[in-house]
């Protein structure tokens, strides 16, 4: 029971990642993980590594070890400190495949209570250093600006308080503004095309695909994108291109649904109404596309049509919107809200999930001596949504984490559309277009 | 409309960009990249937004190019230009 939290209230965003980490309690990795996977030239010393995160992470461990709970009186969502019980560490020479070391590692169950848990995969001439994280605690901009500050050694934790320092409930009238808002393109697009998607929404385990891009190969296709389409449109340019892809699955699949919706996730830090503190839980929101699946037949057309949308959500302030409207759903108890989002399905969850964020570190990065060669992200998927690309960049490269569930397709579709999406990345990094 | 100087409209992007990134006005800086200034790509188009409503130019079709965001300055020059158009 608490009664009195000042400085660790959490927002409407927090109360959104408990509730999918409530939907994801049932899948094999027992909540709603995020992992972020360090590409370091040859092999850190364990025993270099264990002390850079004992030592760094000493002041924020009862944060770290924390849990999200409900003020007494007002409900608001609040972070409830744990024990200064050290985050768990393990270290392993691999001899075979890290990357599928690393998936192992991203799809186990956090141990115990912790919210985080750090694994080191020694091997020539790469290693791993994979950063495993509960999506209460931070988001993936926040992971990557916790690892930043473990790698250049600036910032300091125990400096930045976390959350709110008052619960953000006598706000009624914003709270109100936003749910509308967020109801008003709900009920729209639900009037709209429906939504394709593939039918099954199985519980099974989290499998990943990735693609990389060389820096010349993402140079190119910034290049292009902006020749073509304008300063800042790697995000629709990008987007395009994987749902002319998806389409042809769905084609393929014989699905219905007219329209593909994708509740893109944006990294909202540096605006207004978020707090000043980069590092901790959920400062991200969702600005949603739909594009009629006619739209997306064709490549060029497709980035026009989801330029236009993105600048109808923008212009009607959805992701301020959507950040502030879950403070209200807060009272709805987790298990009637999930059977809200089971019997709406797509319509609420989308035809798939995308996000796009460039790089945070303060480049190259050096972990213990030795350079940072890439980073990138391993999100799990929530239960209810099919498929999620999430697309990063450092060093000049460009990468792709495909994440989608075992069971929502046969095995050889999924490799199909991997393929086909390989091959279109490669057109593109080429400097031409699809 | 017409009679904005340059200098008006950067002082007025200066202060939307300030709004946008939620820095202080006197560190936006006239000479330095958007991305310098804190504008991601979502805040570019809120920026855009704003300009249409300031000054009824819509960039969005006007086809931008890269040089025109190179600097604050540059981007007050492409809105006088469409201004006059």
């Amino acid at each position: 029971m608490v009664f009195r939290l000042d400085g660790m209230y959490v927002d409407g965003l927090d109360w959104m990642a408990a509730f999918l980490n409530y939907m994801a309690s049932a899948t094999p990795e027992k909540g709603n993980l995020f992992s972020i996977v360090l590409e370091v030239d040859g092999m850190p010393e364990e025993s270099a590594v264990r002390e850079l995160l004992e030592r760094r992470l000493a002041p924020v461990l009862p944060l770290l070890n924390g849990h999200l709970s409900n003020n007494f009186w007002t409900w608001a969502p609040c972070w409830v400190k744990g024990k200064p019980v050290p985050v768990p560490f393990t270290a392993e020479l691999q001899p075979g495949s890290l990357s599928a070391a690393a998936e192992t590692f991203a799809t186990e169950p956090l141990p115990g209570d912790s919210r985080m848990a750090v694994k080191l995969l020694r091997s020539e001439p790469v290693s791993l250093l994979i950063f495993k994280f509960s999506h209460l605690l931070f988001d993936g901009r926040g992971g990557e600006l916790v690892i930043d500050s473990l790698l250049s050694g600036s910032g300091d934790f125990a400096a930045v308080e976390p959350g709110y320092s008052h619960p953000l409930l006598n706000e009624w009238g914003k709270q109100f503004g936003g749910g509308r808002i967020v109801q008003h393109f709900t009920n729209t697009t639900l009037a709209e095309e429906t939504t394709a998607s593939p039918p099954s929404r199985s519980p099974g385990r989290n499998c990943f695909r990735r693609i990389f891009l060389c820096p010349e190969e993402y140079s190119n296709l910034t290049a292009t994108a902006e020749r073509l389409f304008g300063p800042y449109m790697l995000t629709p340019f990008l987007l395009a291109g994987l749902l002319r892809r998806y389409h042809l699955l769905l084609e393929r699949l014989g699905t219905e649904g007219d329209g593909l919706m994708v509740p893109m996730s944006v990294d909202m830090r540096n605006s207004p109404d978020v707090p000043a503190n980069p590092y901790f839980f959920n400062q991200w929101s969702i600005l949603p596309v739909k594009p009629a699946r006619r739209d997306c037949v064709e490549f060029r057309n497709c980035v026009m049509t989801l330029r236009a949308q993105i600048f109808r959500a923008i212009a009607g302030k959805f992701p301020h919107a959507y950040r502030v409207a879950p403070r209200l759903a807060r009272l709805v108890p987790f298990p009637i809200f999930a059977r809200v989002f089971r019997k709406k399905g797509a319509a609420l969850t989308g035809s798939m999930m995308f996000s796009y964020l460039d790089s945070v570190l303060t480049a190259p990065g050096m972990l213990c001596g030795h350079p940072v060669r890439n980073l990138y992200h391993l999100p799990l998927m929530p239960p209810l949504n099919p498929l999620g690309v999430f697309a990063n960049s450092l060093n000049g490269r460009l990468n792709l984490t495909i994440s989608f569930r075992e069971g929502n397709l046969p095995e050889e579709e999924w490799n199909r559309f991997f393929a086909g999406l390989e091959e279109d990345l490669s057109v593109l990094g080429k400097g031409m277009t699809l | 409309m017409t009679d904005v100087s340059v200098e008006e409209i950067v002082r007025a992007l200066r202060k939307e960009i300030s709004v946008i990134t939620s820095r202080d006005v006197s560190k936006i800086d006239p000479e330095g990249s958007l991305a310098s200034n804190g504008i991601n790509s979502m805040g570019f188009i809120e920026l855009l937004l704003s300009v249409e409503r300031l000054w009824n130019v819509k960039l969005v079709d006007a086809g931008l190019t890269m040089a025109d965001v190179r600097t604050v300055n540059a981007l007050a020059g492409r809105i006088r230009q469409e201004m006059d158009k």
